[in-house]
C-alpha cells in the first residue's frame, strides 16, 4: 500500500506541533465523533483513543511516504479501528453483540421484533460477508454507504455513477442479497 | 419491493458491517477494503460532536509535549532551548466561526502533502479549529492561591470579601438588589459573589431551600445539620511545574435568587499548556445543609457524596463517581462514564449511567434505571424495579416488587424476589432466576435460561439457546427454536416446543403438551394429570410414566417407527403402525413422523 519510493506525498519535514494540530483537526475531532456516536465508547475513552491514534501516527508516519491524502487517511483510521478492537477485547470481553445500541434499543419494546427473531447474527454475518465479498466495488461501496445513512448526493462524490440511478442500483442490489440470504438461510 | 427484503434491513447490513470492522480479520481484503470506505465515510463528513475546547487544546498540548520530552530526557538544555523556541510559536486561540476558512488554511498549509490541500479539509464545514498561537506565560513553581470570598451571617446586609491575601484579582459584586421579593426580606443575605482564580471559600447562608451546583475539578460532599444552615467551605487548586501557557482562571460564582442558592464554578475557554512539566486541578465543595434542602447538580470531572439530605435531588455527573445514601426523596441520578452508588434510600429513583458500574442496596422505592456498559446490581429492594441495559450484567437479590430487566447483551440474575410480575429478556445474555415468587415471562434469542426454586406460572421463549429448568410450582409454557429444555421436579402444567432439539423432564406431575420437530422427547418419572400429549416429527419419545396402568388411555401412532408399552406388553414393529386403548382417565396421545415411541 505505502510506496517508500514516492514521494510525491512526503509528510517528513513538518514540524511536531504543527503536524499534531492539523491531524486533529483534520482527522482527530471526526474520530472523537465517530467513536461516541457510532460505537457509543464514552466521552473519556473516546479521548484516549483520539490521543493513542495522534500519538501512534506522529510516532510512525516518518517511516512512510503516502500516496495520497486518501492513503493517509487510511492508515490514520486503520491505527483507530485497532485500538477500537484493543478496547473492546479490554473492556468487553464477552461482547457477542454488534455495539450499535440505538440498533438494539430500536427493538426495545417491540414485542413483534423479538418475537420473530430467528436467524443469528452470525450466520447472517457470514453469509453477508461471503455475498459481499463476491460483489464489484462499487455495488459493495453502495451498500455499505446507504446502510449507513448516506444521501445519494454524497454517495455519487465516490461512485462514478448519476445520483438518480444510484437509488435504484441500491434497491436492486439489496433485493439481490436479500435474495442469496434467504436462499442460504 | 421483493418479500426478501424482510430478512434484511438497513440497520442490519449497517451492524453486520460494523461487527465486521470490529471483529473481522484485518488481513482480509474484504475487511480492508471495508475499513477503507468506513474512512472515507467518517471523514468525509463534519464531526457532529466536539469535545470542550480546553480539552482539545489539552491534547494538543500534551501530544507536543510527549514528543518533546524525549528530546529532553536525552539533552534537558536543548530541550528547554527548543521548548521556549517552540513555546513562543504556540499557544491556543480560539477559533471564531467568521474566520473559518483562514483558520483551516493556515492549519493545513504545513501538511499539505505536497501537492494540495486535503480535499476534505478543504470541503468541511468546521465550527471551529484548533490554531497556532504565540503567547507564553512562564509559571516557576507551584500556584495556589488562597483568594477568598467569605460571607458570614454577620454581614447581614452585604457580602463582604475577606482580605485578599495574593495577587490574584478577586472581583465581587455586593449586593444585587435583585427584585423585591418576600424571600429576600425574610434572608438577610442576598446577592452575588464571584471569586476569581483558585480560591478558598467559608461561607454561610440562612432560608436556602435549594441548592444549584454548576462545577468541574471540584469534588462534591453534602451533609445534612440540624441548624438549618447552609454552610459551604471550598477550594481550588492548580498546581503547575515548568512553562504554563495560558494558565487557566478557575471562578467561583455565589448567586442568591430568592430561597435558591446557585454555586457555579467555572474557567475561560482557554486551557492551560505546559512544558517541561505537569499541571493539576483540584478542589472540594464541603457542604452542611438543611436536611430537606432539595439539590440540583450538575458536576463534572470530579466525585459527589451525599448523605442524609431528603430534599428531592437531581444529579448528573460526567467523569466522577457519585454515590447518594441514607436520602428519603426522589432521586434522579446520571452518571456517565463511572460508577453509581445509592444506598439506604426511601423514594423512586430514575438513573442512568452509560460507563460505571451500578450499585443499589436498601432501596425502598421504585427504580427505573438505564445502563450501557458496566455491571448493574440491585439488593434488598422493596418497589418495582425497571432496568434497561445494552452491554451490562444486571444482578437482582432480594425484591420485593415487580422486576422487568430487558438487556441487549448482558447476563441477568435474580434471586428471592417477591412479586406479581418478573418479565426478563436478553436479547443475547443468560438469564437466571432462583428462589423467587411471581408469574415469570422469560425472553432469551441467544442466551441460555437457568430457573430453579420457582413458585408461579412462567412463560419462557427463546430462540438458540438451553433451558433449564428444575424444581417450579406451577405451570410452564415454553417455546424454544434450537437447544435443548431440561426440566426436573416440576408440579405444574407443561406445555412445551422446541424445533431444534430434545426435550428431557423429569419427575413432572401435571397436564403435558410436548412437542418437537427435531429431536427427542425423555420423561423420567412422570406422573400425568389427564393428559398427555406428545408430537415428534423426526426423532424418539420415551416416557416412563409413573401412572397406575389401569387409569391409562392410550393413542399412540406412528408414520416410520416402532411403538411400545411395555406394561400393555404392546410392540409394534411395523411403519405406520398405531395403538389404541381405552382404559383410565388419563389420555396418552403420542404421533411421530420418523421415530420411535417407548412408554414404560
Amino acid at each position: 500500500m505505502i510506496d517508500k519510493n514516492n514521494t510525491k506525498y512526503n509528510l517528513k519535514n513538518l514540524s511536531k506541533d504543527e503536524f499534531v494540530t492539523v491531524l486533529y483537526n483534520t482527522y482527530g475531532k471526526k474520530l472523537y465523533a465517530y467513536a461516541i456516536n457510532t460505537w457509543h465508547v464514552g466521552e473519556d475513552e473516546s479521548w484516549d483513543l483520539i490521543y493513542k491514534t495522534i500519538y501512534k501516527v506522529m510516532d510512525s508516519y516518518k517511516n512512510y511516504v503516502f500516496d495520497g491524502e486518501d492513503k493517509f487517511a487510511s492508515f490514520i483510521f486503520k491505527i483507530f479501528i485497532n485500538y477500537l478492537r484493543n478496547h473492546y477485547r479490554d473492556n468487553q470481553k464477552n461482547i457477542e453483540v454488534l455495539p450499535d445500541t440505538d440498533l438494539l434499543n430500536s427493538n426495545y419494546g417491540n414485542k413483534e421484533a423479538q418475537e420473530t427473531e430467528a436467524i443469528p447474527e452470525s450466520q447472517k454475518l457470514i453469509i453477508l460477508n461471503e455475498e459481499l465479498d463476491k460483489m464489484e466495488d462499487w455495488h459493495r461501496m453502495l451498500l455499505l454507504m446507504r446502510s449507513a445513512g448516506k444521501s445519494y448526493a454524497e454517495i455519487a462524490k465516490y461512485i462514478d455513477k448519476p445520483e438518480e440511478q444510484l437509488k435504484v442500483y441500491y434497491q436492486r442490489f439489496k433485493e439481490k442479497l436479500s435474495k442469496k440470504l434467504y436462499e442460504r438461510l | 419491493m421483493s418479500d426478501y427484503s424482510i430478512i434484511l434491513t438497513d440497520q442490519e447490513i449497517r451492524s453486520l458491517i460494523m461487527k465486521n470492522i470490529l471483529e473481522g480479520d484485518m488481513d482480509s481484503e474484504l475487511i480492508n477494503n471495508m475499513i477503507t470506505m468506513e474512512s472515507k465515510m467518517v471523514f468525509s463528513s463534519p464531526a457532529a460532536v466536539l469535545p470542550a475546547i480546553g480539552k482539545e487544546q489539552e491534547l494538543v498540548s500534551k501530544l507536543s509535549k510527549a514528543f518533546t520530552k524525549s528530546v529532553q530526557f536525552t539533552w534537558p538544555i536543548i530541550s528547554l532551548v527548543t521548548a521556549l523556541i517552540v513555546g513562543s510559536f504556540i499557544a491556543v486561540k480560539y477559533y471564531k466561526h467568521e474566520n473559518a476558512e483562514q483558520a483551516v488554511a493556515t492549519a493545513t498549509a504545513p501538511i499539505a502533502f505536497n501537492e494540495e490541500k486535503p480535499k476534505s479539509v478543504t470541503e468541511e464545514q468546521l465550527q471551529r479549529e484548533i490554531k497556532l498561537e504565540s503567547t507564553l506565560v512562564i509559571a516557576t513553581h507551584k500556584q495556589q492561591i488562597p483568594t477568598n470570598a467569605l460571607i458570614t451571617k454577620e454581614t447581614e446586609s452585604q457580602i463582604v470579601n475577606a482580605p485578599n491575601t495574593s495577587n490574584n484579582e478577586v472581583k465581587t459584586n455586593i449586593p444585587i438588589e435583585a427584585e423585591s421579593s418576600l424571600d429576600e426580606k425574610q434572608s438577610n443575605v442576598h446577592g452575588l459573589v464571584e471569586s476569581e482564580g483558585q480560591f478558598t471559600i467559608d461561607t454561610l447562608f440562612e432560608g436556602i431551600n435549594k441548592l444549584e451546583i454548576e462545577s468541574k475539578y471540584c469534588k462534591i460532599n453534602i451533609q445534612p445539620n440540624s441548624n438549618n444552615q447552609l454552610v459551604l467551605k471550598g477550594e481550588m487548586n492548580f498546581t503547575t511545574k515548568g512553562i504554563i501557557i495560558n494558565q487557566p482562571k478557575y471562578k467561583i460564582t455565589l448567586e442568591r435568587v430568592k430561597s435558591v442558592l446557585k454555586v457555579i464554578i467555572y474557567s475561560e475557554e482557554k486551557s492551560a499548556y505546559v512544558l517541561g512539566g505537569y499541571s493539576n486541578v483540584s478542589g472540594f465543595l464541603n457542604f452542611s445543609v438543611p436536611p430537606l434542602l432539595a439539590l440540583q447538580i450538575n458536576n463534572c470531572s470530579s466525585d459527589i457524596n451525599i448523605s442524609g439530605v431528603d430534599g428531592e435531588a437531581t444529579i448528573n455527573n460526567t467523569y466522577g463517581n457519585v454515590s447518594l445514601t441514607n436520602m428519603r426523596s426522589n432521586i434522579n441520578a446520571t452518571n456517565r462514564s463511572a460508577n453509581l452508588t445509592l444506598s439506604n434510600i426511601t423514594g423512586d429513583i430514575v438513573s442512568k449511567c452509560d460507563f460505571g458500574n451500578q450499585q443499589y442496596s436498601d432501596i425502598k422505592g421504585n427504580i427505573m434505571s438505564k445502563g450501557s456498559s458496566g455491571q448493574l446490581s440491585f439488593i434488598n429492594t422493596i418497589g418495582n424495579l425497571d432496568v434497561k441495559t445494552s452491554f451490562s450484567n444486571a444482578k437482582v437479590i432480594g425484591l420485593k416488587g415487580n422486576l422487568r430487566i430487558k438487556s441487549a447483551s448482558g447476563n441477568i440474575t435474580a434471586s428471592n424476589i417477591i412479586g406479581d410480575t418478573i418479565d426478563l429478556s436478553a436479547t443475547f445474555g443468560k438469564v437466571e432466576i432462583t428462589n423467587s415468587s411471581a408469574h415469570f415471562n422469560v425472553k432469551s434469542s441467544s442466551g441460555n435460561i437457568n430457573l430453579s426454586d420457582l413458585k408461579g406460572n412462567v412463560k419462557l421463549t427463546s430462540s438458540f439457546g438451553q433451558q433449564k429448568i428444575y424444581n417450579i410450582e406451577g405451570n410452564i409454557v415454553s417455546k424454544n427454536k434450537s437447544g435443548s429444555i431440561d426440566l426436573s421436579n416440576i408440579k405444574g402444567d407443561l406445555n412445551l416446543s422446541n424445533s431444534f432439539g430434545n426435550i428431557k423432564a423429569s419427575d413432572c406431575n401435571g397436564r403435558m403438551q410436548l412437542n418437537v420437530s427435531s429431536g427427542s422427547i425423555i420423561g423420567k418419572g412422570i406422573t400425568v394429570v389427564e393428559q398427555l400429549i406428545a408430537n415428534n416429527t423426526f426423532g424418539n419419545i420415551k416416557m416412563e410414566l409413573l401412572n397406575e396402568p389401569s387409569e391409562l388411555s392410550y393413542n399412540l401412532s406412528s408414520t416410520f417407527g416402532n411403538i411400545k408399552v411395555q406394561k400393555r406388553n404392546i410392540h409394534t414393529n411395523t411403519s405406520e403402525g398405531s395403538f389404541s386403548e381405552k382404559g383410565g382417565k388419563v389420555n396418552i396421545i403420542a404421533n411421530t413422523s420418523s421415530g420411535s415411541q417407548l412408554f414404560e
